[in-house]
């Protein structure tokens, strides 16, 4: 046993089974690293892990290298015979108190860190983030407006295997948008389960607990697009609900900010404004996909296993519009066997506004060969049933 | 499991026993024989390690490639739910309780645990629970789906599949804690005479510390999944902000648990690895009080710092830098018996039979391991990793390269006492290169992943993810079949091979290689006297 | 606790006796702390002012901890 021959032989099944690592080195390197950091707090942790990681290599090719030379000078193969001491106290209180030394020495950069990071006093402006199943919301608290974000690649390209566009899943109808050079403070909360805001370029990330507020800061310097996801999983679709951040030049963030005021001016316009029924149809698609479909699915076909009935050819969809309204405000219970994930309860999809939720029924009034009576409702008729 | 020929196999009672020992499946079924039972514990773990690894291999399939192609995304989250708990409780934990009944009595020279029954409910208790956990995939709704960590209020929203989970946690806790209060008085109690406690094999001391260690948070485990059950079906609102509850007051108790949890799983194997190097290496363990007052401060730290699983919440700040403070702490003890394991090969007379591989392959990686754990106990650098890939890689080092290994290596060192014959080096060998190669083609890369940004439990990913992704998926199927490997090792060992001498390792010096191989059915009737 | 006891099981019915009983009180001892943990831990979010509760059930359980396994480190 361990004679140069089996030795020989030993490293050669070593060497062919490494040999297997040489297909992983042929590949381009692809990204490996922290991403290219746009706030001086990301920065600050890059520079923080160089730190903690180039120590740690030093200490683990001194350790090992130690480790190798004794297992080439002090194996048995070569005769060499075990010298019986066992042990020293002067080296055991050397080797606790350096590396608690070294340990003091990393702790002091990363308190630093810490501190700065903590502090969300002196924000330029403050955003509200809230987490959904399975999007995000922001409100813009100073400005007095807000509106959801949703994943917008196409399910053809998730299951489909249509080709994946350059931002395949890290891309949203509504991206945050904000000012470079501008401290934001962000309010992080959720609407339902745990969340988590995640941001790596800004060296951001904050976890949204249902019912509490908590808050982070960032400050871009550099503009440009920015994306991220939810970092705690919260379902089926907590890999499909990414965050897409906008840092535009100071000029072009106020112009933004006035188009968006303008709109929300108009939208607020007329509560009563009675809308065509085709107009309806085409805003209800895109709320409905945006919405329901993650359920119900975008042909309406519902999803048995988790108790999302089909809409086609549905009882409630094509009966009195007013039963509808009620159940999408309200979500429903009654007679549904409990499945995961949302417990097979409907959810109230009150938060959304009057005019999204009488589109988005319009729209399962009117699609998939559904032919109901009551064909449209208005936003009127959906705010008439808020209690 | 196996009929007797009258050759004395693993298992095998010697054909000149008492006559009234039970044959055929009722041996096994009322055995209090500390063998038997270790040999049902590892053959359990063994099997639950496989099912939690196919699991693996789906995710791993599913991950292969950007979209979803294989399994629905609810599907993937009960799959790494499941694949977490079961690792864990199924194949981690009853492995090294299967190391602890072997083990334990003939090395303290004792004739069997303290309480043989008990023994025998704590692992009977396993394959029900186990069974219950893998029937949850099939009731309406599926699994419980919200990650091993079952944070609420995803685990409220769940179905049954979460009910059967909470059910079969407490009976696996049930186990654990029985069988810890068994380690605990046999050590105590039955130790040889002559056997002072600072005479006692390391590996009995890292047992009988873990032992301890699970009576305290297994409680606390069942407390924390108690509230859930109640939150879900009884009105509480422990965990709901809008009955005056806070989801993160379950991050708390878990982490109470789960941080002494994830001690709980890696001593034991420093405990078998301080078995095997000194052996090796043909002198005695470096530094044996350092060593022990090294596994008491690990495990009293362990209870201090459960919030670093939390960074991201929002605690305080005063409370981050404490919980930064102390986790960076662990990282002195654990060097201080690194150093001592290298310590111990220094000098020595050294050879690389399969056990001293893997005890040197967990070394390597389990430093590694405990390296990112560091980095990852840094809160800026975690504010960036968390609950990203990076995390990921961390646990699997300390657990796969760490505990894992550990017991592959326990396994072989010990396989010529339970069967009498010596394992073929020659596959030893390959099972542990092969392991060692695609264990690092599987996880290395998940470093990458994280550090770029790619979160934990999705079952799809952004184009810039793919190659890594790639490269692990495939090193990942290698280490799977690799297994398959050692299982041919051990039945091939168990079947038959070179007669072992009672002590086939040269420098080992511990109770039970005075004890012939294969170890009698009974052992240490008379206590030995150690001097 | 004696640090040298015996394991015997079949010889010796007097000292089989003794080890029984003292392998009974200890398992007594240690199932009653976990049953304390288990039914305090709940208990303990029922009363009083949750973070006083809970910090007096981790405060315990250090406690055992540190009595546990600090009484066999006497050398």
């Amino acid at each position: 046993m361990c004679n140069r021959t089996e030795l020989a032989r030993r490293l050669l099944r070593a060497a062919i089974a490494g040999s297997l690592l040489v297909p992983v080195a042929a590949l381009a390197v692809p990204d490996w690293y922290f991403q290219s950091p746009a706030t001086p707090v990301a920065q600050e942790i890059i520079t923080l892990h160089d730190l903690i990681f180039w120590i740690c290599v030093v200490i683990f090719v001194g350790v090992f290298g130690t480790m190798f030379y004794s297992l080439w000078r002090h194996r048995k193969s070569v005769g060499h015979q075990a010298v019986q001491f066992h042990e020293n106290t002067t080296v055991e209180i050397i080797w606790t108190v350096i590396p608690f030394l070294i340990l003091l020495f990393m702790a002091y950069p990363a308190t630093k860190t810490i501190l700065a990071m903590h502090d969300t006093a002196v924000s330029d402006m403050t955003i509200k983030v809230t987490g959904y199943q399975w999007k995000w919301h922001y409100d813009y608290v100073q400005a007095g407006f807000g509106f959801y974000s949703n994943l917008t690649t196409p399910s053809d390209q998730i299951d489909g295997g249509a080709r994946k566009d350059d931002h395949y899943l890290l891309e949203v109808d509504n991206p945050l948008v904000v000012p470079v050079d501008s401290k934001v403070r962000v309010l992080v909360t959720a609407g339902d389960v745990l969340h988590a805001w995640y941001v790596p370029a800004f060296g951001v990330q904050q976890e949204a607990i249902p019912g509490f507020v908590r808050d982070t800061w960032f400050k871009a310097d550099k503009v440009g697009i920015y994306r991220g996801q939810c970092a705690k999983l919260c379902g089926k679709e907590h890999g499909f609900m990414p965050i897409v951040v906008e840092v535009k030049s100071k000029d072009d963030y106020a112009k933004w900010l006035a188009e968006q005021k303008q709109k929300l001016a108009a939208a607020a316009g007329n509560p009563n404004k009675v809308w065509d029924v085709k107009d309806l149809v085409a805003h209800g698609e895109q709320v409905f996909n945006a919405n329901c479909a993650a359920c119900h699915q975008p042909t309406g076909t519902g999803n048995a296993a988790i108790g999302a009935p089909a809409l086609v050819g549905d009882k409630v969809v094509l009966g009195p519009a007013q039963h509808q309204i009620d159940v999408v405000l309200n979500g429903q219970t009654d007679g549904v066997v409990q499945k995961a994930p949302t417990g097979g309860k409907m959810p109230s999809w009150s938060q959304l506004s009057d005019v999204d939720i009488a589109a988005a029924i319009t729209y399962t009034r009117n699609s998939w060969g559904n032919k109901a009576g009551e064909n449209v409702v208005q936003p009127a008729g959906v705010k008439a049933e808020r209690k | 499991m196996s009929t007797i020929p009258h050759d004395v196999i693993v298992g095998g009672l010697p054909h000149d026993e008492h006559a009234h020992h039970p044959r055929g499946i009722m041996r096994w079924i009322t055995t209090t024989n500390h063998k038997d039972i270790g040999t049902m514990y590892l053959w359990f773990s063994f099997t639950m390690f496989l099912v939690g690894g196919m699991m693996a291999l789906t995710i791993r399939s599913e991950l292969f490639q950007p979209g979803l192609q294989i399994v629905e995304p609810e599907f993937f989250n009960e799959l790494t739910t499941l694949h977490g708990l079961i690792m864990i409780f199924g194949a981690l934990m009853p492995g090294a309780v299967g190391f602890a009944n072997w083990m334990i009595p003939m090395q303290i020279g004792a004739p069997d645990m303290a309480f043989g029954r008990l023994n025998n409910w704590s692992f009977w208790l396993l394959p029900p629970a186990a069974i219950m956990l893998l029937l949850s995939m099939f009731v309406p709704g599926g699994a419980a789906a919200g990650g091993w960590s079952l944070y609420p209020p995803l685990t409220v929203q769940e179905g049954m599949g979460m009910d059967l989970t909470i059910f079969a946690i407490h009976i696996m806790g049930a186990s654990s804690i029985m069988g810890s209060i068994n380690i605990i008085t046999t050590i105590l109690n039955l130790r040889a005479p002559g056997m002072t406690m600072m005479k006692m094999p390391l590996f009995c001391w890292s047992w009988l510390i873990t032992a301890y260690m699970l009576i305290a948070v297994m409680p606390v485990l069942a407390g924390a999944v108690t509230m859930l059950l109640t939150d879900r079906h009884f009105g509480t609102s422990f965990f709901n902000a809008a009955g005056g509850g806070d989801p993160i007051l379950f991050q708390h108790v878990f982490w109470f648990f789960g941080h002494p949890e994830v001690y709980i799983i890696i001593l034991p194997a420093f405990g078998i690895i301080s078995e095997i190097i000194p052996t090796f290496s043909r002198k005695p363990l470096f530094g044996y009080a350092s060593m022990v007052y090294a596994l008491a401060a690990i495990a009293i730290l362990s209870f201090l710092v459960w919030a670093h699983h939390m960074f991201t919440t929002g605690l305080p700040t005063a409370g981050i830098l404490f919980y930064m403070y102390a986790t960076m702490l662990i990282a002195v003890p654990t060097g201080v018996k690194v150093f001592n394991w290298l310590a111990t090969m220094w000098k020595g007379s050294i050879t690389l039979e399969a056990p001293m591989l893997f005890a040197l392959g967990f070394l390597f990686l389990f430093v590694i391991g405990g390296f990112t754990g560091l980095v990852l106990g840094i809160v800026p650098i975690d504010v960036s990793v968390h609950d990203t890939y990076y995390v990921v890689a961390h646990f699997h080092y300390v657990m796969v390269a760490g505990t894992l290994f550990a017991f592959f290596g326990g396994t072989y060192y010990w396989l010529p006492k339970w069967t009498g014959h010596m394992y073929d080096e020659t596959i030893a060998d390959w099972h542990f290169w092969l392991s060692f190669i695609f264990f690092n083609v599987a996880f290395f890369p998940m470093h990458f992943l994280g550090l770029a940004g790619m979160p934990r439990r999705v079952p799809d990913y952004a184009q810039q993810f793919t190659d890594w992704n790639m490269v692990s998926t495939i090193g990942a199927f290698g280490f799977g079949l690799s297994q398959l490997i050692f299982l041919t090792a051990v039945v091939k060992c168990i079947r038959g091979g070179a007669p072992a001498p009672a002590k086939p390792w040269e420098g080992a010096t511990t109770l039970e290689w005075t004890l012939p191989s294969p170890a009698p059915y009974h052992s240490f009737e008379t206590p030995p006297v150690v001097k | 606790m004696a640090n040298v006891t015996l394991g015997e099981m079949t010889n010796d019915p007097q000292r089989d006796a003794r080890l029984r009983a003292a392998n009974r009180r200890t398992g007594l001892i240690l199932l009653a702390i976990s049953l304390l943990f288990f039914f305090g831990f709940i208990v303990t979010r029922f009363i009083t002012n949750e973070a006083v509760s809970i910090a007096i059930v981790g405060g315990a359980v250090l406690l055992y901890l540190l009595v546990a396994i600090g009484r066999h480190l006497r050398k």
